[in-house]
């Protein structure tokens, strides 16, 4: 089988079954899984977890962000980027149009070039930090590393593909695959914070403004 | 007697160099650019290189009604008439309009897509199926694709 076929057909569809019912159940998973404390009086306050995510999604809201300005910012547009660029970049509109006949609004290409840019520079901002900042180091795993790596993968082959430098049919391929691997991993891998940074930001919030008072952002 | 041959010379000359420009022009009229820079404005993608003649040759046993069409008086689906065939641009527009493919949508659902057809069908000769295998941007000619 033609193997530009093979990861634009079959494995497309496997990577964005196992993405889109992985994250169905990780989502279900803390729903269902999560459970009031079976003591008197226990934390859970729906405004503090609320204003604990609220916080979370603006920049420089927290106390933590703006003692880290260049995490934050370097942090902040590649999370904007990765999300937007495979959204709506035009070579993926067109391809969803071709499969889907759904069609959006495309990036332009100068924006899109210089976000993919961004993206990558970011990784290895990211690489460096779990490599060199002792507390960062402290909790990195080799996974953390692949992750990463997965990610500039998928970016660089990408960039490579539209401005067709190299061999562009192997760079294409290449691309698709890394990105059907990010697909399945998410669910599963710490990029699942994608999914549920919302939980883990709103038991903060319940959990330390109600009794403590604290404003843990 | 110079002068004759001289004459001769000139007559052989122009036949030669005629025949040199025709074959040239003939030669470019089967192989030319799908640009539509009047339709498109600035392209956002490098032109298509479209011979013609391949299609014609590779696709004889499937007809000219593989890419021509017209939309029928009565129900306004694609049928294929011959005598009327046409460049997509003719009908398709910048947008979609009335359920009629906008012009990119209609190349791509006629090219990529055949392309692919072809591709799953197992057939020896087919077109390229990826962005870069007929959008190859000047500097990167031979994107195999």
């Amino acid at each position: 089988m033609d193997i530009y076929e093979l990861v634009r057909g079959p494995l497309a569809w496997v990577a964005l079954i196992i993405f889109v019912l992985g994250s169905l159940y990780r989502i279900a998973y803390f729903i269902f899984r999560g459970k009031k404390e079976t003591v008197l009086d226990s934390a859970g306050s729906s405004l503090n977890a609320a204003r604990s995510i609220l916080h979370g999604l603006i920049p420089f809201a927290t106390t933590d962000m703006r003692r880290r300005p260049l995490f934050t910012v370097v942090s902040r547009l590649f999370h904007l980027c990765v999300v937007i660029l495979p959204v709506f970049l035009l070579a993926h509109i067109v391809l969803w149009y071709e499969s889907w006949k759904i069609q959006w609004w495309s990036l332009p290409d100068g924006p899109a070039d210089i976000m993919t840019l961004w993206v990558m520079a970011a990784c290895v901002y990211f690489f460096l930090r779990r490599l060199l900042i002792p507390e960062v180091k402290q909790v990195s795993r080799p996974g953390d590393i692949g992750l990463l790596l997965i990610i500039l993968l998928t970016f660089l082959t990408g960039f490579l593909a539209y401005h067709q430098w190299g061999p562009y049919r192997p760079v294409l391929i290449l691309h698709i695959l890394s990105g059907e691997a990010l697909l399945v991993v998410l669910p599963f891998s710490k990029l699942g914070h994608m999914l549920y940074f919302g939980f883990s930001r709103a038991y903060m919030g319940a959990e330390f403004g109600q009794h403590l008072r604290a404003r843990d952002w | 007697m110079q002068k004759w041959r001289l004459a001769k010379l000139l007559i052989i000359g122009s036949i030669i160099g005629g025949l040199a420009v025709w074959t040239n022009s003939a030669a470019q009229e089967a192989e030319y650019n799908l640009a539509h820079r009047d339709i498109f404005g600035s392209l956002r993608r490098a032109p298509v290189r479209f011979s013609h003649e391949v299609h014609s040759e590779t696709l004889a046993q499937d007809g000219c009604g593989v890419c021509h069409h017209v939309a029928d008086e009565s129900s306004g689906k694609p049928v294929y008439v011959e005598g009327e065939e046409q460049g997509c641009q003719e009908c398709h527009l910048r947008q979609e309009d009335h359920r009629k493919p906008a012009l990119r949508e209609a190349y791509h659902g006629s090219c990529t897509v055949c392309h692919r057809r072809l591709i799953k069908s197992k057939r020896p000769q087919y077109g390229p199926s990826t962005c870069g295998g007929c959008h190859k941007k000047q500097s990167n000619e031979n994107p195999s694709g």
